[in-house]
């Protein structure tokens, strides 16, 4: 029989990468040798279409695909437009998901279904009526992942692809991902993140852009390059143009290009193509209605509506580069979550490397000092581990405060005077790979209570937290303000500590300094925040 | 039929085909009640055929569209050939009856009375009245006809016209109308010392007919018959597609009359009255020489006894390939099975339902049904699995011709039983055959599936030759879910890894494949299909064949019914072969072959290759895989072109010639793939070595 494409129940199958290994070896809930692997779904809504994936996850956190589930419903027309979601498209969605929740339970997936939405959601006016709308009448709770996610999930979806892809795990790789909404680029070196870069131009709003100029096809390639212009000035500074560099391009409008140009393409897979012959298609596509494409290419209205701005925006992007030729890759949201979903959420060491980077880059960037930042953070995260009894949190927020350990001086930049104020809007309106605009907060947070005042629900951004959020930025300010106590002298004097619980004190033992009076006297300065939310009085004495 | 266009009409292509079901009628060589079976199955193709395609002729003709079909013929010529066809074909079914079965049968010691042309001894008479009095008279009901009024005829049923004389002081002639149907059996048996005789039903009560009407005289009493226009649907967009369909059921009821037949000794005032009253033209009559509606042979045809004129009887064997007793998930899941209905029962099918809804571990059964037996195992267990809980979906497609009615009460009973329940695709009919099984084993979720060439009827399983192929193939599961995911809703249509489905992807697929032989030929290779369908009836497909026929790629063609298709012409078709299997079973199998350059792949399908097939309908087409499967169905394929006995070869004038053993063995195709069959599940038992198994006492 003739050779079968590659495909997604294939192991070997690129398109579906296995999930990264786990190096640091961290702990996670063993499914057991005889338990049958575990079935999820997980349900992305989209600009222009919900989708769900349900796959099995087995022991060991393999992946097998069992079905992909897709219907158009343009939410991005929706918010881009109007503002927000019209109640026709909300009761679209309410009927999809109802669907889908079916299906998930047809498979036994059910009770691992996980919904996210992007930024059609994220972006609408009546975001909490939509959500509340859908939990209402589905009982599925949909979260809405921020830009910042969703680097996160792609990265996620697409490091296997490019590990196992010659030429790319060490090549500077850019992978570029044109949605209808937003432009995203990711810039990988070594398959490590080396720069990110988030804009809020996207196919679907350049349409509608389009549409309200009512230009002439020829105006409309101006107006598309006036835009793509001022994005790619912003883009040019987050990721420098640079030698070698190669550009994956990823969407559901780059799949298409690739099932036109090359014939015997497997979809799902990865292909090279010419950078000449995707603007040919551009030059072909854009200029075409959307009834002319659906009828031509038999596509959904809302892909119709992309796919032309979408390769125009990319082929500006690889010509200001200086790139010749894409690789089209497939990487999607609903990939990186299932990757997630697989690994129970869990970030690996790998992972939280990249972002312990992201972190050390935004200090850099402002020239904060890091040998300082590394002993904060390294200290911070001893007293942590000895809190963990009286905080129970977890992993991630261990990463969130050796992020605010690196980065808690940045506002030095600014100015010496209230630096902490600075050090909060600058962290919180920097993007940090792999962490939430929440989780941004938490560090921009943790980072402003470093010295001076505790919390304060007057304060800007922690008013606006609940009281879960309130509670975390309290636990790791209080552990952060030590640690940050310990290295007064900014000298890395003290970088070994032992922590131990003792009724009402917590003793922090070190060795290698004479003389404490520094620490103790930033002690009593900061370590009043520890009393309030531990009950714990930290003092510092030397190892005997 | 000259030659004028590259294609032969469609309705002449169906016609010749009943005719070829006629000549097995008239054929010597078959046992004398098969030969009455197939004379009233061309009546019941008949009727259908007029309901449907002169129906749709008609509707074309009440629009006034003049655009000529493929062979060149507008809508009034189409009609005007059809009508010419239809009258000489009746005259000829009458003749097989009357001429030849009539007297085998009474040799054969079955007797049909005529009572109009034989008047019965007082015995006879006796026991008709006594029959009438208690079985006839009580059920049937004279309506009057008024004379600004006639009453609704059901179309197919067979009625008397009775012709009373004039109310006294009138001079006009008085009417009445008794319905047969529903009503006694059509056969009335009447016991004799040297064995039954049979009398229609029409006769005893022409017979008696004085009985019905007191005291009044009656001048004349015709049985008649009429068929209504059938060819109407749904609008796509219809909200509520059950209460639709129900609509279009009545409006059936009072559609137009294509069809008037009535005996030939009819009068003119009464033949006027019908005519005027129906409406009905006069070339939609159609005079009989004999009795109306030859349907009633299929009970003449199903007599108990008389077993030396029937066929010896071939019962299905089990599959050599399912170990008795063993679960049919085990056998699909240790590799794929392929059968071949009815040589082999389809009873594994129907299992595989059977245990998918009684196995614990089975989570989800997705079920497509168009034409669904009376009484279905198959049926019992969706509901039983959507009463215990189990995920049951079932597409039921409300629209499949003349089976409206039955699936609607299918999907009432569904609903009620917690299924899942979809009535068809809005626009297409749901054709494919295909049922999914996911199931949790110890490795992860599987999907096991069932893909048929035929329907899900247990009925007709037992007399159309279908392929089965079940498989629990990841990527087979994969595209079924996704064809269940577009049917239900779900998601929309996506593209497939190994199966491929209609409307959407099928045609470009056979392109695709026909031009990788074309093409191929062109190198000089090896090119090379062969096809078994129902019908072959597209433009672009036959003109693709043309194409790789002038390439030099070999086609065999085994096209059952309508084939529009002109073999063997010079410079268009002359690597073309078309044969047509008329036989004990009905060949209904989609089979493809394509020789892809040695790969030589082989696929069974839903589909015929007609425009409504591929773009009307929601069709599958799904390739065979396993080696072992793949050469027993080229085996199927190539064992029809040897036959010699039932095959008959279509000429590129549209005819068809019947192939004979002249120099050689007869040779039957149906025959050699009972034996195959039998060889098969016979070869396998004596493989397997028996075991005893001891039954012990209980400790």
């Amino acid at each position: 029989m003739s050779t079968r494409p590659a495909s997604p129940n294939n192991p070997s199958d690129p398109a579906i990468p296995a999930i990264p290994a786990n190096p640091a070896g961290l702990p996670r809930p063993s499914l057991g040798g005889a338990k049958p692997p575990e079935p999820v779904a997980v349900i992305d809504i989209g600009t222009s279409a919900v989708r769900m994936t349900v796959a099995e996850v087995s022991d060991g956190g393999h992946l097998r695909i069992l079905d992909e589930l897709e219907h158009p419903v343009n939410l991005g027309k929706n918010t881009f437009i109007n503002g927000t979601i019209g109640r026709e498209a909300v009761e679209k969605c309410v009927e999809i998901i109802e669907s889908f929740k079916r299906a998930a339970m047809e498979y036994g997936a059910a009770q691992n279904l996980r919904a996210v939405a992007t930024t059609a959601v994220r972006e609408a006016n009546n975001r909490r009526e939509f959500l509340d709308r859908l939990f209402i009448a589905t009982g599925v709770d949909i979260q809405v992942v921020d830009e910042g996610e969703t680097t996160r999930l792609i990265y996620n979806s697409i490091f296997n692809t490019l590990a196992h892809k010659p030429g790319m795990a060490t090549a500077p790789v850019m992978v570029l991902d044109v949605g209808a909404g937003m432009t995203e680029a990711l810039l990988l070196k070594n398959l490590r993140v080396a720069g990110s870069f988030i804009h809020r131009l996207g196919s679907l709003r350049l349409r509608a852009l389009l549409q309200r100029y009512d230009a002439p096809i020829a105006g409309e390639v101006e107006v598309l390059g006036n835009q793509a212009h001022m994005m790619l000035e912003a883009m040019h500074y987050a990721i420098p143009r640079q030698p070698h560099l190669q550009i994956a391009v990823i969407g559901g409008d780059m799949q298409f290009a690739a099932a036109r140009l090359v014939p015997e393409w497997a979809p799902g897979t990865t292909v090279e193509i010419p950078l000449a012959r995707v603007r040919d298609l551009a030059a072909e596509l854009l200029p075409m209605t959307v009834e002319h494409l659906v009828r031509t290419f038999g596509m959904s209205i809302p892909d119709a509506e992309t796919v032309g701005p979408t390769l125009e925006v990319v082929c500006r992007v690889a010509e200001s580069y200086g790139v010749d030729t894409l690789t089209i890759a497939k990487a999607t949201l609903l990939g990186g979550v299932l990757q997630e979903v697989a690994i129970k959420n869990e970030w690996s060491q790998a992972f939280i490397s990249q972002i312990e980077e992201a972190g050390i880059e935004l200090a850099k960037k402002y020239s904060a000092d890091v040998k300082h930042g590394r002993c904060v953070a390294s200290l911070a995260e001893r007293i942590f581990d000895a809190l963990l009894p009286q905080h129970k949190l977890g992993n991630r927020e261990r990463v969130l405060l050796k992020v605010a350990g690196f980065v808690h001086e940045v506002g030095l930049f600014v100015s010496n005077r209230a630096h902490h104020k600075h050090s909060y809007y600058l962290i919180d309106n920097s993007h940090l790979f792999g962490l939430s605009r929440e989780q941004i907060r938490v560090v921009a947070l943790v980072s402003r209570y470093h010295r001076r005042a505790t919390p304060k629900t007057s304060h800007e951004g922690y008013g606006s937290l609940d009281r879960e959020g309130r509670m975390l930025v309290n636990k790791l300010a209080a552990i952060h303000r030590v640690a940050d106590a310990l290295d007064r002298t900014q000298a890395q004097r003290i970088r070994d500590i032992h922590c131990e619980i003792d009724g009402d004190t917590f003793w922090i033992t070190a060795s290698g300094v004479q003389d404490f009076s520094v620490e103790n006297l930033a002690l009593k300065e900061k370590g009043n925040l520890m009393q309030q939310v531990y009950g714990l009085k930290p003092v510092l004495r030397h190892s005997r | 039929m000259e030659p004028t266009t590259p294609f032969i009409n469609r309705e002449l292509s169906w016609l010749n085909f009943n005719r070829r079901v006629l000549e097995e009628a008239l054929n010597p060589l078959v046992p004398l009640l098969e030969r009455v079976k197939f004379l009233a199955i061309t009546a019941n193709n008949l009727d259908e055929f007029f309901m449907v395609r002169v129906g749709s002729l008609q509707f074309l003709l009440d629009e006034g569209r003049a655009r000529p079909d493929l062979s060149g013929r507008n809508p009034h010529e189409q009609m005007e050939v059809v009508r010419r066809e239809t009258h000489a074909f009746m005259r000829d079914q009458q003749d097989c009856y009357q001429k030849g079965l009539k007297e085998a049968l009474t040799d054969a010691g079955i007797r049909l009375l005529n009572l109009i042309e034989t008047p019965p001894t007082a015995a006879q008479q006796k026991h008709i009245e006594q029959v009438f009095e208690s079985e006839i008279f009580p059920i049937l009901s004279p309506m009057a006809v008024e004379p600004e009024s006639f009453p609704l005829i059901k179309s197919l049923s067979l009625h008397l016209l009775v012709r009373l004389s004039p109310a006294e002081g009138e001079k006009m002639p008085r009417y009445a109308i008794i319905p047969l149907e529903p009503g006694p059996k059509r056969l009335i048996e009447i016991p004799e010392p040297s064995g039954i005789s049979r009398v229609l039903i029409e006769d005893v009560v022409s017979l008696l007919i004085e009985r019905f009407f007191p005291g009044q005289k009656v001048e004349e009493c015709v049985p008649f018959r009429i068929t209504r226009n059938a060819d109407m649907s749904v609008e796509h967009d219809a909200s509520d597609l059950l209460a639709e369909m129900r609509e279009v059921l009545l409006e059936r009821r009072a559609s137009g009359c294509v069809r008037l037949e009535v005996s030939e000794g009819i009068s003119a005032t009464m033949l006027e009255r019908l005519c005027r009253s129906l409406p009905v033209s006069e070339d939609a009559v159609y005079r009989a020489s004999g009795p109306l509606d030859l349907r009633f042979l299929f009970g003449v045809a199903g007599l108990h006894g008389y077993d030396m004129h029937k066929n010896d009887k071939w019962k299905p064997f089990p599959s050599a390939d399912i170990p008795q007793g063993e679960s049919m998930f085990e056998a699909i899941a240790r590799r794929d099975l392929v059968l071949h209905h009815p040589y082999e029962s389809f009873d594994p099918v129907v299992s595989f339902v059977q245990e998918a809804a009684e196995d614990p571990d089975v989570l989800a059964i997705k079920m497509t049904l168009y034409r669904v037996s009376k009484q279905s195992r198959i049926m019992e267990a969706l509901i039983r699995a959507a009463e215990t809980g189990k995920h049951v979906t079932a597409v039921v497609e409300l629209k499949a011709r003349f089976d409206e009615a039955a699936n609607i009460e299918w999907a009432r009973k569904l609903e009620i039983a917690g299924v899942n329940t979809i009535f068809g695709v809005r626009g297409l009919k749901t054709h494919a055959k295909l049922c999914l099984v996911v199931r949790r084993e110890a490795d992860g979720i599987r999907r096991y599936m069932h893909i048929g060439t035929g329907n899900y009827n247990e009925s007709t399983a037992g007399i159309y030759g279908d392929v089965s192929l079940m498989t629990c193939d990841s990527d087979i599961g994969a595209d079924a879910s996704q064809l269940f995911n577009a049917i239900t809703g779900y998601s929309q249509p996506a593209s497939y890894r190994k199966l491929e489905a209609a409307p959407i992807g099928l045609r470009q697929r056979l392109f695709d494949l026909i031009a990788v032989e074309t093409e191929g030929a062109k190198r000089g290779e090896e090119a090379w299909i062969m096809a078994k369908m129902n019908s072959l009836a597209d433009r672009e497909i036959i003109e693709a064949l043309y194409a790789a026929s002038n390439a030099g790629v070999r086609i065999a063609l085994n096209v059952r019914g309508i084939c529009m298709l002109r073999p063997g012409v010079p410079g268009l078709s002359e690597n073309i072969r078309v044969v047509s299997i008329v036989d004990r079973f009905l060949e209904h199998s989609r089979i493809f072959f394509f020789n892809h350059a040695g790969d030589q792949n082989l696929y069974i399908a839903s589909a015929d290759w007609m425009g409504r097939n591929l773009d009307r309908r929601v069709e599958l087409f799904a390739p065979v895989e396993d080696e072992e499967n793949r050469n027993r169905l080229a085996f199927i394929l190539q064992t029809y072109f040897k036959d010699n006995v039932n095959a008959w070869e279509m000429q590129p004038n549209g005819s068809y010639v019947r192939l004979t053993p002249t120099g050689s063995k007869p040779f039957s195709s149906q025959r050699r793939l009972y034996f195959e069959a039998k060889d098969r599940w016979e070869n396998a038992r004596a493989a397997r070595r028996i075991v005893f198994e001891p039954m012990r006492a209980s400790k």
